[in-house]
């Protein structure tokens, strides 16, 4: 099994907020200096100890992570660490014009020297205020828009697109890409609809802090869509992300999770906001969901997530953890974020590398990589 | 040439008095639907494209403020103008409303929410003249100049009117106390605890009231939105008729939900 180190590059700078978007007069950039500075450092260990890849994602307007562009961030990281494997998980398809994103991702493979993969999503529910894209189209957008990125990589003419929502004459994305004949594609297998759609056209799937028996429901439908179109998914082809946060002890990893507030996911992104806002978040969610545009939602119509406890502890604790999801799911890619949303103090992250390299790492780089049970 | 260049505004707008608050209060209407009161700034009453496009969505009343018409107003402050706007409202049978404040009536308005929270829906702030951080005197600046403040595009119509000197000599007084009511750090205060959800909206090239001064009240009113308006100064209903319509009336239909694009992008089935 593969272990992947996702970096959010969370502000370092005491004062987040407390409501999205939070406002830019509260960034200091000493403070975004110092979180880059940090971040490179622990990028750094986080090889050191191991790790099969570096990985960043895209979200907007929040210190909750520092890269709204996550492939200027990549190609930076993959200058920084010449041998390092990059994944970009990912960028929010439906927010993008995906012409673009095919041509800034195939400068970055060159970049890279072929070092990349990478992952559509759709984003979070606050992303849609970002550029003001329509919640309601987001699943038919997204699709068309993977589908359109993968023809800019794959279309060896000039081509135009004459799409549902997107409308190209002119198409012809240089430069090339070095791995032939684009980088592995990801998509997110968190909702049914993304399962199939993964399967059907030969992506690999990747979870996001979901329960592993509700991930492996969808992976079930991801097969059955691989296996009528003609492939099968290996361990490799899954993915499943988390928190993760090591110590010699499970007393010592519950006592800094609970110094840090343990998180709350999404939502403490909006801990002061508004009856309004919240309001204005769960139409979008349920927008996410499938509830049609004409229907008053209230915040219950959005999609329940549910949540699998994170990887905290000590590596035995964290080893029968990952074990126990891997049974379930039969997953080939463990990508974790250290800590919660907020900020894991430097040194905590560096120790928790350290030991994550020197005792979690070698028992999953030991182990067979395609079947339940392989942690056995 | 547009269709709005050759037209007049306010075709639809019924003009009609009450008395109330001591005053015989002129008021204009169009439309049917969720009231829309509106407090104009200093020049008075003034009917616009922007206020005919919102009155196919909303009843839209207009206000002469106490002290605009032929009666004198010794109104001290904003509070006290916002009290005498509370009677009228009464008096039209209004109990909850969506209000719009411009310029010196945006000032009223804010003013208005922190005292009667519970009759206001939302509110709308049109350049709002509370806030007026490096901001101009309309009185020192010169003809020329003062047409470049006020609007992007005084080639629209209605075209700028140089102001009736008799208006100016009656109301003036009025405008000067009420913008000396100078309290703004306590104000500020009371604006932290309302709840009402507030569109502001600034003509980017606002020469009259800086536009910086729309960040304070983002700052301090938590259910705000700061708009800016590309291509329009001070009175951007009648720089921008149509985009002024449309953040305004999305606002007041969708409320905070405003900010979700529900436009349709689907190009073809």
């Amino acid at each position: 099994m593969k272990i992947e180190f996702f970096h959010t590059m969370n502000y370092w700078g005491p004062n987040h907020g407390d409501s999205w978007p939070a406002p830019p007069r509260i960034c200091d950039t000493e403070w975004v200096s110092a979180t880059y500075g940090h971040g490179f450092t622990e990028c750094a260990a986080a090889l050191d100890a191991g790790f099969d890849s570096l990985n960043f994602a895209e979200h907007h307007y929040s210190p909750k992570q520092l890269t709204p562009n996550p492939i200027i961030f990549a190609a930076v990281a993959g200058q920084r660490f010449p041998g390092a494997q990059i994944g970009v998980f990912g960028t929010d398809l439906p927010l993008n014009n995906p012409v673009r994103i095919a041509e800034e991702y195939s400068m970055l493979d060159n970049l890279l020297d072929g070092r990349l993969r990478i992952g559509m999503l759709r984003g979070t529910p606050n992303e849609y205020l970002t550029y003001g894209s329509n919640p309601w189209e987001s699943r038919e957008r997204y699709e068309e828009g993977t589908l359109l990125l993968k023809a800019c990589f794959t279309e060896p003419e000039p081509f135009g697109w004459e799409g549902r929502y997107y409308r190209f004459r002119n198409i012809a994305v240089w430069p090339r890409r070095v791995q032939d004949p684009h980088p592995r594609i990801l998509v997110s297998g968190n909702s049914k609809d993304g399962a199939i759609f993964a399967g059907r056209h030969g992506l690999d799937l990747g979870f996001s802090y979901m329960a592993a028996e509700k991930c492996a429901e969808h992976a079930e439908l991801y097969r059955q869509s691989a296996a009528e179109a003609g492939w099968q998914p290996t361990a490799d082809n899954l993915q499943y992300r988390h928190f993760m946060y090591v110590t010699p002890t499970d007393e010592e990893a519950e006592e800094t999770m609970k110094s840090l507030g343990s998180g709350g996911g999404l939502m403490s992104l909006f801990k002061g906001a508004t009856p309004d806002i919240m309001m204005t978040m769960a139409q979008i969610g349920a927008a996410l969901g499938g509830v049609p545009k004409h229907v008053k939602i209230d915040p219950s119509m959005a999609p329940p997530m549910s949540m699998g406890p994170p990887l905290y502890g000590s590596p035995e604790t964290v080893l029968a953890r990952i074990e126990a999801i891997h049974d379930v799911l039969g997953f080939g890619r463990l990508e974790v974020s250290l800590g919660t949303v907020n900020p894991l103090p430097h040194d905590a992250m560096l120790s928790s590398l350290k030991l994550i390299g020197e005792e979690i790492i070698p028992v999953l780089h030991s182990q067979a990589e395609s079947t339940a049970g392989a942690l056995r | 040439m547009t269709d709005t260049a050759v037209r007049a505004p306010g075709a639809a707008f019924v003009e009609r008095s009450i008395d109330a608050a001591g005053f015989a209060v002129r008021y204009l209407e169009a439309g049917s639907g969720p009231v829309v009161l509106c407090l104009p700034g200093a020049g008075g009453p003034k009917l616009t494209f922007a206020l005919d496009k919102l009155a196919e969505r909303f009843r839209v009343i207009v206000l002469e403020l106490p002290g605009w018409g032929a009666q004198p107003n010794d109104v001290a402050d904003f509070d006290g103008l916002a009290a005498q706007v509370a009677e009228i409202a009464t008096a039209l049978g209004l109990d909850r409303f969506h209000m719009m404040g411009t310029s010196l009536g945006g000032a009223c308005a804010l003013h208005f929410v922190t005292l009667f929270a519970d009759r206001v829906e939302s509110l709308v702030l049109e350049a709002p003249a509370k806030f007026r951080e490096s901001s101009a005197d309309p009185a020192q600046l010169e003809p020329a100049a003062f047409v470049k403040a006020f609007r992007s595009h005084p080639e629209r119509s209605p075209q700028m009117a140089p102001p009736d000197p008799a208006f100016m000599a009656r109301v003036w007084p009025t405008v000067m106390r009420l913008m000396g009511d100078g309290s703004v750090d306590d104000f500020a205060t009371r604006l932290a605890d309302v709840p009402t959800r507030t569109l502001v909206l600034f003509g980017r090239n606002d020469g009259i009231i800086n536009p910086i001064n729309g960040r304070t009240i983002r700052r301090l009113m938590r259910n705000s939105s700061l708009q800016y308006v590309y291509d329009a100064a001070h009175d951007i209903q009648c720089d921008r008729p149509e985009a002024f319509a449309d953040v305004v009336g999305d606002f007041l239909e969708r409320g905070m939900q405003f900010l979700i694009n529900a436009q349709d992008g689907l190009i073809n089935p």
